[in-house]
């Protein structure tokens, strides 16, 4: 399509699509009200294989999902209109995300399976491979057989390499000046295997393809290897990922492998060359994913891990300060990225159970099923991918894979983490279509806890959000196109907020059971009776704090336990800072870590099924009570720096220049999608109205409703649920220009009063219930709550020039 | 709107009437042997080619004891040049040297100065395709195959192992939840496709392999007996190689489940695929042929097959069927199939295009339920509410309230569904 047309014009309404494995995802975002915004998103099962073999099926259905539900024509004759036309229809721009192409399967081979076998794996695992195989110089050796003969290891190397028939091979070894003969064995049976497999293909009339290579070990050899290399295969030279023994760099190969799988892997999948001529911007999911997490992180200074578990890969993204705080030269923040392919809950099933086992999985069970039920289980669910947990069981074993998939991708980050098997992060994300769907939200609370294990280094907290509404990847896709259109987008709609978590350390080895980690008390924000809570070791607490909700927060660590990077037994208090509420509130996890279940069975399901109830029915301990001391009284405690409200580092409108004229944004917002939108909006919600109480100009349109009859049957429960812009954040405007340069008044509405007892159900949205009584669309409360240090500077300058 | 995923075409996975046309295609280039219009019965040659062997490599250094360099100067042939079984490829030319023989007829390819090792492509064997199924030639691809056409009831299976059969379907139990014992199984099922009821053991298979049947069909199978029944085949070492393919960082491997090369197909990330370099090195080897097909209805466990199916399977007792065990999840989905061919008589003059296509769902429809407790079992859809419903796991999606054939009614998600009428 006319991609050059659309370049003359400003980009201003995105069609993204996030073609995954089983389902094609589709959102839509524009300029509504003066804003950038998501407008609607649609989803539809991926059509990469028979009887389609094409994405762009798919892709189509997901299209005419979102037409439907927008009232607004993307597609015309097959075509997308591009650039969008005046009378609103059509779109400015579309981006691609995909991970629909099967992982890239990757040999390694290393001269043994120590340090830098482990650095080469570490850079495998950061797109959607899979690696098939360790081959190293001395593996007979090391598996107790004698000295093989010279020409016996090389057959036997040759001959595994062309039966695994990989995509690519990765040869690492050796730190940069150390010996290279070895590696030359190691290229020469790659070099031999390159050739057996080209002589194979010849054979039957096919074209012969160079497997690629990258050599990513001493460098002192790259000069014999390419020598040896060259002519047979596609080889790719890149710095060492070992340079020395106590630094591992894996940049160089990981990018190698990046521009690998853009060329192999995702143009071999099916309808890719179609999907290639509607736009130049398609890349990798977990690509995307890793834009957005690199951006929270320079925008809000935030030490931010988002983890995601999919249907075929499981991947996860940190970046933190850890390393830039121990040595104060490295400037940079340090960036991990996890990525496996071929794992995650459908088609990567077998993989996950064969790595993990299936006695893991079980352990996260509260009932009693056979390890020989839980493969019948995953394999009936390889053979229809598509299924959903109708059953509440079903649900509790897919959960218990998600669990065991998040831990490995926890492991992997630690083993690659600085300092080592520490990892720092304040603030954890889920997405993924398992997490994004979860019925309720404390469920998605307890997996990324249970799975991740976050610890709230440094300063004692965490808090987690949730993607349900699945934007991240289109967010990070739209960022190459809009940078401003993928930062309003992300301050505003995308993450449902399920609250802060405490987690106090034990800093002895063996902490008697049922003492006191921490005592917290809360005093809320909006002047209710402050509470106070007793958590025992080994237990998860919830304590009520809305999403609307902010509050001073007071933790007392027990004689054996610190918070964050705190001092043994230590009060830390938030100073003139707030924790944040949300769906599932504050949350004090007093498990301990490394979590541990009991062994004997009966206790396991006693402890998981008490821990469920305590997250899942909110939990305070007896009623709130005025505080006994005044804790604020005492001067130099060290803040719990949990949620300081941080300005971002540059504006975004400078940055992209987003149209600046007022009309300009208002006849785009009136004539074209607000209109469409309107066509299936319905009035404000009334619990929007509620809570916002001083509305300002631009009033808050919202969802419309769900009620078409002719909803396709695959169409999911949340891609009905959220639908059009929701609610602008209701601030009043003087409320954002307090919170963007102080600490103070952060909250934002009048609060609601209510009895404590009435809070407790606040917590669940009605509308992830689905009891929804009439046809008016459920207001968000989640759009309600955008955080004031999410919130760009540049917005109550804006809001000035409206 | 299509609710059946799992099938390469879009077809109703069970039905009693349709069209069938199966392409018939070499992996690579060679004679199509059969006309246009042709009448074809299953064992009729439609086409042939000439498949090279897979190269040999033989290691000079070892059998001649000098180094790489040194080998080279003792090679007595040129690339290219044909050899017959037993010819000297290299060595001294002095009595009583060592000598490099080459082990069957064939190209000598060339030679590695690196690594010494040289490279023998054997001559190629005749691959001959069949037609698989009666019917008549409806498409000739020059070169490449034909496409054959019959009316046909077809039942499509969920997994299976093993290649292309046929034979007549043998009948052994009297209803869907009967298990396929192994004394069910004697010398009467010889060449036979039997068909069980619901699940099957590793001694029930073992007899098939003793009584030399030819495929045998059930609703489910214990993951257990299959592994089981895997080692019982392929000799624990081969197994435990196949197994310990990927065994590395997280140690052992014990899941029972048997991993690529056994079965290529039916692990996703198996790719081999369709392609020729696949074909010929899947040839011989690791993923040798079972020596009969299996056919598997509905999921692993002990799972009655679906009643439609096995009324169905029931019916063609004593007819002459063409089964595929054939499963790829990903990357060319494939799923087994029993085809039964039907007199062109007894479609005459009816319209099969609407068979063609996938039926959609609407009040009155009959599914089937893919997943969960039901499993397997048929239903007709009493209620179809247009707005996403409530499941009893707490999760919110569009779903059907089923009326299965004992008269309960359960609401199940239309992802989980699958119409078949």
């Amino acid at each position: 399509l006319d991609t050059d047309g659309a370049s003359k014009h400003k980009v201003e309404s995105i069609l993204s699509a996030d073609i995954g494995s089983l389902w094609t995802r589709v959102a839509l975002l524009d300029v509504v009200s003066g804003e950038y915004r998501f407008v609607a998103r649609a989803a539809a099962p991926t059509s990469a294989e028979l009887p389609f073999g094409d994405i762009t099926v798919g892709l189509y259905n997901a299209i005419a999902e979102l037409e439907r539900l927008t009232g607004r024509q993307i597609v015309e004759e097959g075509h997308l209109i591009i650039p969008q036309l005046p009378s609103g229809n059509g779109v400015d721009a579309f981006i691609a995300a995909s991970s629909a192409a099967p992982a890239m399967r990757i040999v390694l081979l290393a001269l043994n399976r120590d340090i830098t076998a482990r650095s080469a794996l570490h850079a495998a695992e950061s797109i959607y491979t899979n690696v098939l195989d360790l081959l190293t110089v001395d593996e007979h050796l090391a598996a107790g057989e004698k000295p093989l003969l010279e020409g016996e290891w090389l057959a036997r190397q040759v001959q595994r390499l062309v039966a695994l028939q990989p995509d690519a091979a990765l040869i690492v070894g050796g730190v940069d000046g150390g010996p290279v003969a070895p590696l030359l064995k190691l290229a020469d049976a790659v070099a031999q295997a390159a050739k057996e497999r080209a002589s194979l293909e010849q054979s039957v009339n096919a074209t012969p393809s160079r497997l690629p290579v990258i050599f990513a070990g001493n460098q002192s050899a790259r000069g014999k290897i390419a020598a040896r290399l060259d002519e047979t295969t596609d080889l790719r030279l890149t710095e060492n990922v070992r340079p020395h023994l106590d630094r591992e760099r894996l940049a160089g190969a990981q990018e190698q492998l990046d521009s690998l799988y853009l060329q192999k892997q995702l143009t071999a999948t099916p309808g890719y060359p179609r999907l290639a001529s509607w736009t130049e911007n398609i890349i990798p999911t977990a690509l995307a994913e890793g834009i957005i997490t690199r951006y929270i992180a320079t925008q809000y200074h935030r030490d931010v891990l988002i983890a995601d578990v999919g249907a075929s890969s499981v991947s996860g993204f940190l970046t933190n300060d850890a390393a830039a705080n121990a040595n104060p030269r490295a400037a940079e923040r340090a960036f991990y990225r996890v990525v496996k392919g071929d794992f995650g809950l459908a088609y990567g099933l077998p993989n996950l159970l064969r790595e993990v086992g299936a006695a893991a999985v079980l352990r996260w069970l509260p009932f009693s099923i056979s390890e020989n039920e839980l493969v019948e289980w995953a394999l009936n669910r390889l053979l229809r991918p598509l299924s959903l947990a109708a059953e509440e069981r079903d649900l509790q074993i897919e959960h218990a894979f998600a669990r065991e998939a998040l831990r490995y991708i926890a492991q992997r980050m630690r083993e690659q983490a600085n300092p080592p098997a520490r990892l720092a992060y304040d603030l954890l994300i889920g997405t993924g279509g398992l997490l994004a769907n979860v019925p309720r939200p404390q469920m998605a609370a307890m997996l990324l806890l249970d799975g991740l294990e976050p610890e709230g280094l440094p300063a004692g907290s965490v808090e987690l959000a949730l993607d349900n509404t699945m934007l991240l990847p289109h967010i990070g896709t739209s960022a190459t196109v809009n940078p401003a259109a993928a930062a309003y987008v992300f301050d505003r709609d995308s993450l449902l907020w399920l609250g802060t978590a405490i987690v106090p350390l034990a800093v002895v080895a063996n902490p008697l059971p049922n003492q006191p980690a921490v005592t917290i008390t809360l005093e809320y924000a909006d002047g209710g009776n402050p509470l106070k809570a007793e958590v025992p070791y080994g237990e998860i607490r919830v304590v009520s704090l809305r999403p609307d909700q902010r509050a001073q927060l007071t933790v007392q660590p027990g004689r054996d336990f610190r918070v964050g990077n705190g001092e043994r037994g230590k009060l830390v208090r938030t100073m003139g800072e707030e924790v944040k509420g949300g769906y599932v509130g504050l949350i004090i996890d007093a498990r301990g870590r490394p979590l541990r279940l009991p062994s004997d069975e009966a206790a396991r399901f006693a402890t998981l099924q008490r821990w469920q109830e305590a997250i899942g029915v909110v939990a305070v301990e007896g009623q709130a009570r005025p505080l006994p001391s005044p804790v604020s009284s005492q001067p130099d405690l060290p803040p719990l720096a949990t949620r300081i409200p941080l300005s971002p580092t540059h504006d975004i409108e400078a940055e992209a220049a987003p149209p600046t004229s007022a009309s300009l944004w208002h006849e785009r917002g009136s004539e074209s999608s607000a209109r469409d939108v309107a066509a299936e909006a319905a009035p404000p919600a009334p619990a929007a109205a509620e809570l916002a109480a001083p509305t300002t100009e631009e009033a808050p349109t919202t969802a419309p409703a769900s009620n078409d009859e002719s909803l396709p049957p695959w169409l999911m429960a949340d891609e009905l649920a959220d639908v059009a812009p929701p609610a602008p954040a209701p601030q009043p405007e003087q409320a954002v220009a307090a919170t963007t340069n102080n600490q103070q008044a952060l909250l934002v509405a009048p609060p609601v009063p209510q009895p404590q007892q009435e809070q407790a159900n606040v917590t669940m949205p009605p509308w992830l219930h689905g009891e929804q009584t009439d046809d008016q669309p459920p207001a968000r409360p989640g759009e309600m709550s955008i955080p004031p240090w999410l919130r760009g500077a540049d917005e109550d300058e804006r809001s000035k020039t409206r | 709107v299509n609710v059946s995923f799992y099938y390469p075409t879009k077809q109703p996975s069970i039905a009693m009437t349709t069209l069938v046309r199966l392409e018939r295609r070499l992996p690579f280039a060679g004679e199509v042997t059969v006309r246009l219009g042709a009448r074809v019965e299953p064992d009729d040659v439609v086409a042939r080619t000439l498949v090279p062997g897979k190269p040999m490599q033989i290691d000079l250094t070892t059998i001649l004891g000098v180094n790489a360099r040194a080998a080279a100067r003792l090679i007595r042939r040129r690339p290219g040049e044909q050899v017959q079984a037993g010819d000297t490829i290299a060595g001294k030319r002095s009595i009583g040297s060592r000598q490099v023989r080459a082990p069957a007829a064939a190209v000598f390819s060339g030679y590695d100065e690196n690594s010494g090792v040289a490279t023998l492509t054997p001559m190629g064997e005749m691959y001959e395709l069949d037609a698989h199924l009666k019917g008549i030639v409806m498409e000739v691809f020059p070169n490449q195959g034909v496409s054959i056409e019959t009316p046909a009831a077809i039942v499509r299976g969920i997994w299976g192992m093993g290649g292309e059969r046929h034979g007549v379907l043998k009948l052994l139990v009297t209803s869907n939840d009967e298990e396929l014992t192994p004394e069910l199984i004697d010398a009467k099922s010889t060449f036979a496709v039997l068909v069980g009821g619901s699940f099957v053991t590793a001694v029930a298979l073992r007899n098939c392999i003793a009584n030399r049947v030819r495929g045998v069909i059930v609703g489910s199978m214990p993951a257990a007996e299959l592994h089981a029944f895997l080692l019982d085949v392929y000799t624990p070492a081969a197994y435990v190689a196949a197994s310990s393919l990927v065994d590395w960082p997280m140690g052992r491997l014990g899941w029972q489940f048997p991993p690529a090369p056994l079965f290529p197909n039916l692990l996703p990330n198996a790719t081999q695929g369709n392609t020729p370099t696949a074909m010929l090195l899947n040839r011989k080897g690791a993923a040798a042929d079972l020596p009969f097909t299996l056919i598997v209805t509905e999921g692993f466990g002990r799972v009655p097959m679906s009643e439609r199916a096995f009324e169905l399977l029931a019916a063609a007792d004593g007819q002459e069927v063409a089964i595929s065990g054939a499963t790829r999840l990903r990357g060319g989905l494939a799923r087994p199939e029993v085809i039964i061919p039907l007199p062109r008589s007894s479609v005459q003059g009816r319209d099969l295009s609407a068979s063609q296509q996938a039926p959609t769902i609407h009040l009155g429809s009959t599914a089937r339920v893919l997943s969960g407790s039901y499993l397997g079992r048929i239903g007709k859809v009493s209620a179809l509410p247009p707005r996403p419903q409530l499941l009893p796991s707490g999760i919110l999606a569009r779903a059907a309230e089923l009326t299965l054939t004992n008269g309960t009614r359960v609401l199940l998600p239309l992802l989980n569904l699958e119409v078949l009428e």
